[in-house]
């Protein structure tokens, strides 16, 4: 019983920084089309940022923020240069994956040159210790838990509630009708590569504090869970994203309480093969039927 | 130099087997196999242990893995290719069911960066993250020869194996079977409807560039020796990508030019230059050259050096299709739709440029 509550207070951790990633990568995903296998790179940038700022003196609360602000405009630099001048000279889906593994490359062994391949630790105070249910959080644990239910919270009621939601969802859905329809579309991309690159780095942030260590291949290594995540709720369905990171996290964390520690991370592609044998456009996504890129 | 020389010519020999069967995958077959590197491995590992001996045996160093023997020349170069195919016969029945083609490159790149974690992380299987060392040289006790000497029967044992695996592939692009194969990879709708059966076809090749990549890994470990988690990360199989793309893909001849230009000069020389800055500098610049080389290659000359030859569709960029045609394609969006039309099939936003160069891609992709 201890085991299982612990396994499940993990489980939660766990499952909402892979939420705040997953959401982003879901976002940009259903948008542009784009299977961008560079977000890992740009979680370990959004990381480093804000340990480099942290032990600069800046508040990790603050360092966050202006990680996250950093990632977004690098997406945004990304998204905007590289994969427009692609999509614009028609290149399809595999073209593009191909295009964002050498974006990985880049921007994961160029920190790695800046950083001289080191794995930092963050030396960072958790906070005091929080018992609940048999389950312990740290107040680190517990703000990264809040923030990732408040961002669910508002990113879904901005996709279904404003006039950008709908603008991004109709985009998304069929770029062509979107711009017949007056929506300025290439904003709205800006508007997603924006969102997606701040969800990104804050996800890496998160990431972070959770491990206390990273280096420039942390986001990377993470990303095996954050597709599956993905493509378990189907493309473009950002908040089912967000629960099946959540639901996710939990099997792996509670299989490791239960000892094979070693080899609960392969729950994460155990259920990304599974789940392209039974119902491979995932349970919730509409835009599986895409082929154009967005971007 | 002799040295270099020799070590040169048994990276060309590894890189040009690793290349051609991944050509044979992702060029011939349309197969985005991006976890290509960890059949390499396999077969590394398989070498390693049927070579190095039991555990318990008195080893001199200090290595725990799961099961070891000492087997005479050819049979671990054979058990490395065996352990390929056999993994790729395991992953192949789930990995190569109809699906998006980047969904299937996604979901080999998980496995691959999962399977590094796996094996790091529990020091029973292959002796974790320190991996296997001193593994012997075959006939290393038999012929009796300088190091140098050796080194250079041991690159030309390499090039003959290079020699046999490029015959293989070159016989299975040019039989009916590659022809079918290509047919698949450029619209597996059409291919089906004449009664080609793509699962069986994609199962043959998969196991095929599996067992030939098992092949380059014994090749390898079992010159250099020592094979470790650090030796076969995600991002190598980008390496022997990039061989393919740049000397030409669905070309095998291209594959061994991409192996000498890529495999040669971006991925090994490098180590043996003087060191410039800290440890490990040049690795860091190396891989971003990598990135880079992707990108320029991609935007100037999709095709390769040696184009694929032989196609039908000259006016089109053949290889460019080989990337990015047919099984993009879920199977439902096949009817005749204003957004799917070539001319405007990538985006809205496409402008003219742009919309001429979607127009020449189009044809061969387009809605039937």
């Amino acid at each position: 019983m201890q085991l299982l509550a612990s396994g499940i207070g993990f489980g939660i951790v766990s499952g909402a920084v892979l939420a705040l990633g997953a959401m982003g990568f879901s976002l940009q995903f259903g948008m542009t089309n784009v299977l961008n296998l560079a977000y890992g790179s740009l979680m370990s940038m959004g990381a480093l940022v804000a340990l480099l700022l942290n032990e600069n003196g800046v508040s990790i609360w603050v360092a966050a923020l202006l990680a996250a602000v950093a990632v977004a405009l690098t997406s945004l630099l990304i998204g905007s240069t590289i994969y427009r001048a692609f999509a614009r000279r028609g290149a399809r889906l595999f073209t593009m994956a191909i295009l964002s593994v050498a974006v990985s490359l880049i921007v994961d062994f160029g920190m790695g040159a800046i950083t001289r391949s080191n794995v930092y630790q963050f030396s960072f105070p958790q906070g005091a210790i929080h018992a609940f249910l048999g389950m312990t959080f740290t107040t680190t644990q517990l703000i990264i838990v809040a923030s990732a239910a408040v961002i669910v919270a508002l990113l879904e009621g901005m996709l279904h509630y404003t006039k950008l939601g709908v603008a991004i969802r109709a985009t998304a859905a069929n770029t062509a009708l979107a711009r017949a329809s007056g929506i300025r579309t290439s904003l709205v991309v800006t508007v997603t590569w924006l969102t997606s690159g701040a969800l990104c780095g804050l996800g890496g942030v998160a990431l972070a504090l959770s491990y206390l260590t990273v280096s420039f291949q942390t986001g990377t290594t993470f990303l095996p869970y954050i597709l599956a995540a993905v493509i378990v709720a189907g493309i473009g369905a950002v908040g089912y994203a967000a629960l099946s990171a959540l639901i996710l996290a939990l099997a792996i964390q509670i299989s490791g309480a239960f000892g094979a520690a070693e080899y609960n991370v392969v729950i994460a592609v155990g259920v990304l093969l599974v789940m392209l044998m039974v119902r491979p456009q995932g349970f919730f996504g509409e835009l599986w039927e895409k082929v154009q890129v967005t971007a | 130099m002799s040295y270099y020389l020799a070590t040169i010519v048994i990276y060309f020999g590894v890189y040009g087997l690793g290349a051609l069967a991944l050509n044979l995958q992702i060029g011939l077959s349309g197969i985005a196999n991006f976890g290509f590197i960890i059949f390499e491995s396999a077969g590394a590992y398989a070498a390693a242990i049927t070579s190095i001996g039991p555990a318990s045996n008195g080893h001199a160093l200090s290595e725990t893995y799961f099961w070891g023997i000492n087997l005479p020349f050819p049979l671990p170069l054979l058990a490395g290719a065996l352990a390929g195919g056999l993994l790729a016969l395991i992953m192949g029945p789930v990995t190569m069911r109809k699906m998006r083609r980047d969904y299937q490159a996604a979901t080999m790149l998980a496995i691959s960066i999962i399977a590094t974690q796996v094996i790091s992380n529990d020091i029973h299987i292959f002796n974790g993250n320190a991996g296997l060392a001193a593994v012997p040289s075959p006939l290393s006790g038999h012929l009796n020869v300088s190091t140098a000497t050796y080194d250079w029967i041991y690159a030309g044992y390499a090039m003959v194996l290079t020699a046999i695996g490029y015959v293989i592939c070159k016989r299975i692009s040019m039989s009916p079977f590659g022809r079918s194969l290509r047919a698949l990879r450029d619209d597996d709708d059409a291919a089906a409807s004449i009664g080609k059966y793509a699962w069986a076809m994609k199962m043959k090749v998969f196991v095929a560039g599996g067992a030939i990549a098992g092949l380059a890994g014994a090749l390898l470990v079992q010159y250099i020796g020592a094979w470790s988690p650090a030796a076969w990360q995600y991002a190598e199989t980008f390496v022997l990508l990039q061989c393919v793309i740049l000397g030409g893909i669905a070309n095998d001849k291209g594959a061994l030019l991409g192996a000498f230009v890529v495999g040669v000069f971006l991925a090994e020389a490098p180590s043996f230059l003087p060191a410039i800055g800290y440890p490990g500098l040049i690795n860091n610049l190396q891989w971003i050259l990598i990135g880079v080389v992707y990108i320029i290659v991609l935007w100037f000359r999709p095709q390769g050096l040696i184009p694929e030859r032989g196609s039908l569709r000259l006016a089109v960029n053949p290889a460019f299709d080989a990337l990015t045609g047919g099984s993009d394609r879920p199977r439902r969006l096949r009817r005749r739709s204003a957004t799917s039309r070539p001319g405007v099939a990538s985006t809205a936003d496409a402008t003219a440029p742009g919309s001429a160069a979607v127009a020449t891609t189009g044809p061969a992709v387009g809605p039937r």
